[in-house]
């Protein structure tokens, strides 16, 4: 599967990569917007092949992160609407999406990306209560009773009327 | 310029991440500090709390015994939670990491990444999240973390308790400290980047990474002769007994400065803090890249402190004194712990500098403008340089390699009554082997004047002052530096990367 991006299809003079996810998705890229990504910037720099094999981000992220580049890498774009795309791109994502793709920023060191979801990521656990967190991360409780009330009782200052949610 | 957010900056796989900071004048230092014994680590935190018969594996904090090939300072504690490195996990029993359980779904973050994700939380949340697993306990106080929230909330000074954490509760949450100042330990934490994080912090400086002290050594040296064979040809020079008449190699103890500086605040890192403050927070902390005062304004903040000290005789002559009160900050006091100081970086401006240790010892490595130390990278225009995360790092994963480099650095270790002459364009790093207090200053003198002239021409504004400047005062001597300029050029291309970068008027900024 070859996917342009949102800007149609390739003229013969704007170059253009071949990115593959690890489940084998190919897409096609301007250079202009993989270059956005410090990882394929130096990748590009270094080899003359116009085909990038990702081992460890699969298609739906990958995806996700070159619609980012692309919209990144479109000088018609003011930065205002890049910044309204950036909170688009991560609002309603669910917790585990968002996981693959500050690790798919991250590999790529995509570091604007990366940040916008890390912060996503830190607002999603904000304010939950610790039951939440275990259920939502699936994490096993490993205190006993008496060493979680010790540790509570410790940090009670952080625990000051504060409302915690549970969804 | 916080450090969780670099750890965004990604340049290695093996290698811990790099920090990325603008090229800037850093330096570093600390005065004599009598130690307070009740100052000591373990005497500031609470007893931590007490479990009983399955929860052996809660300890107090101990001084177990280290070993391996790096020795750790006297006091080193044992990891204050017992983190592990991961190849520990193959000889443990269990094979469990508890990092990964008590993460759940979130272990296949870098641990990298966790502590980006919760750096980006208050302190509050960091509290009630260390309730959720141990794993969360250990993640949630990483020190570095609540480092980053006092400094981000306390611009005016904090004063230190014991650890980040407790400084954070009690500055910002008003609370007594001492509830909060415990320290778990957890079984079977195996994580490569929180062990190596404390190893940095809690190791001494290896004495092969001393050894070496191949600077020229100059005592009772004329002007003449210092000009000739170290500022002309751009070398290097440790020089001794030039601060001998100098009032503050006789007064500058702790007591004294803290007397005559009284309330003025310096600039430590982002914040603004009095000096007592500061050995208050240098006497008890132990980090990796402890933060350091370094304030230019030091003289008009506390005029005493300009009386005690002059500029040796080699260096009086500074052509960027011209500039009046436009001039760039030039010069600065710094005092340190031990293991402070600054990593690679060129001056800005074309400068060169001088150094003197009034109290401590600094350990220096130089290379000359043409070779890039091993480990750094300088961004293209050479505003940036991505280095280690720390200068104990830099010494454990690159010192090695420059033993066989066929341009090898200039080193030494500059004790207190000693100046060392830093060439401009020349790299160097330097680190704090005790506690330091020291006076440096950034100048043009002739002999890089021409260099500075002519390869500025792109950072217009400086240029045209220091130009005009020169022109009214100093007439004739700006054709003289264009004629060797060009007889020079040469020579400039080599410093092509550290000059395009220097014309930036406030590049002396601090970072850390």
């Amino acid at each position: 599967m070859v996917t342009t991006d949102e800007k149609g299809p390739l003229t013969a003079k704007k170059k253009s990569v071949i990115i593959r996810s690890c489940d084998g998705d190919e897409f096609l890229v301007s250079e202009s917007a993989a270059v956005l990504s410090t990882s394929l910037k130096k990748i590009l720099e270094e080899k003359e092949d116009r085909l990038i094999h990702l081992s460890d981000i699969d298609n739906k992220t990958l995806a996700m992160v070159i619609a980012y580049l692309s919209t990144h890498a479109d000088d018609g774009l003011s930065d205002d609407l890049k910044r309204s795309f950036d909170q688009e791109f991560v609002s309603g994502k669910e917790f585990d999406v968002l996981k693959y793709l500050v690790l798919a920023t991250d590999t790529l060191q995509v570091t604007c990306l990366c940040y916008t979801v890390a912060k996503k990521m830190a607002d999603i656990m904000k304010n939950k209560l610790v039951e939440w967190v275990r259920r939502e991360f699936d994490i096993q409780n490993d205190y006993t009773p008496e060493a979680e009330a010790e540790i509570r009782r410790l940090d009670a200052w952080a625990w000051d009327d504060r409302q915690l949610e549970d969804d | 310029m916080l450090s969780s957010r670099n750890l965004l900056l990604k340049t290695s796989i093996k290698k811990r991440k790099q920090s990325r900071k603008t090229i800037s004048k850093n330096a570093n230092l600390i005065p004599k500090k009598p130690k307070i014994e009740s100052r000591n680590q373990k005497a500031v935190l609470a007893t931590p709390p007490q479990f009983s018969g399955e929860d052996e594996e809660y300890e107090q904090i101990g001084a177990e015994g280290e070993d391996g090939n790096f020795s750790l300072k006297g006091s080193a504690r044992s990891h204050s939670h017992g983190v592990q490195p991961l190849g520990n996990l193959y000889f443990s029993a269990s094979s469990i990491n508890s990092r990964n359980t008590g993460l759940g779904n979130l272990q296949t973050l870098t641990d990298e990444l966790v502590l980006e994700i919760l750096g980006l939380l208050s302190g509050p949340h960091l509290g009630f999240l260390s309730t959720v697993s141990k794993s969360f306990y250990v993640f949630c106080n990483h020190e570095p973390l609540w480092r980053n929230l006092v400094l981000e909330s306390c611009e005016n000074g904090f004063l230190y308790t014991g650890s980040w954490k407790n400084t954070f509760v009690s500055c910002v949450h008003k609370i007594s400290s001492k509830i909060v100042s415990c320290s778990i330990k957890v079984r079977d934490f195996y994580s490569d980047y929180l062990f190596q994080s404390w190893l940095c912090a809690n190791l001494e400086m290896k004495p092969e990474w001393l050894e070496r002290d191949n600077i020229v050594r100059k005592k009772g040296v004329s002007v003449e002769e210092f000009v000739l064979n170290f500022e002309e040809p751009n070398k290097p020079v440790l020089v001794e007994g030039c601060l001998d008449n100098w009032a503050a190699m006789k007064k500058w103890d702790r007591e004294y400065l803290v007397d005559i500086c009284g309330d003025a605040k310096f600039s430590v890192g982002p914040v603004q803090m009095k000096l007592e403050d500061y050995f208050r927070y240098s006497d008890q902390v132990r980090e990796e890249r402890p933060l350091y005062l370094f304030d230019p304004k030091f003289v008009e903040k506390v005029p005493k402190l300009g009386l005690d000290y002059e500029v040796p005789e080699y260096f009086k002559e500074d052509l960027f004194s011209v500039l009046g009160n436009e001039r760039p900050d030039y010069r600065w006091i710094i005092i340190g712990p031990a293991g402070s100081g600054s990593s690679f970086h060129i001056d800005p401006n074309s400068t060169s500098a001088w150094n003197a240790v009034i109290r401590g010892s600094k350990k220096w490595i130089l290379f000359p403008p043409d070779v890039v130390p091993p480990g750094v990278h300088p961004s293209p225009d050479g505003a940036e340089v991505a280095c280690p995360v720390s200068i104990i790092e830099w010494f454990m994963n690159f010192y090695n390699a420059t033993k066989n480099w066929e341009k090898r650095p200039v080193e030494c270790v500059c004790k207190a009554g000693e100046v060392i002459f830093v060439p401009n364009g020349w790299w160097h790093l330097v680190i704090n082997l005790e506690d330091s207090v020291a006076i440096t200053q950034n100048f043009v003198s002739r002999p890089n004047a021409s260099t500075l002239v002519s390869g500025t021409r792109d950072r217009v504004n400086l240029h045209d002052k220091f130009k005009k400047a020169i022109m009214s005062s100093l007439p004739g001597t700006l054709d003289e530096l264009i004629l060797k300029a060009e007889e020079k050029k040469r020579a400039e291309e080599t410093f092509f990367l550290g000059v395009c970068n220097r014309f930036k008027v406030g590049a002396f900024k601090f970072s850390f």
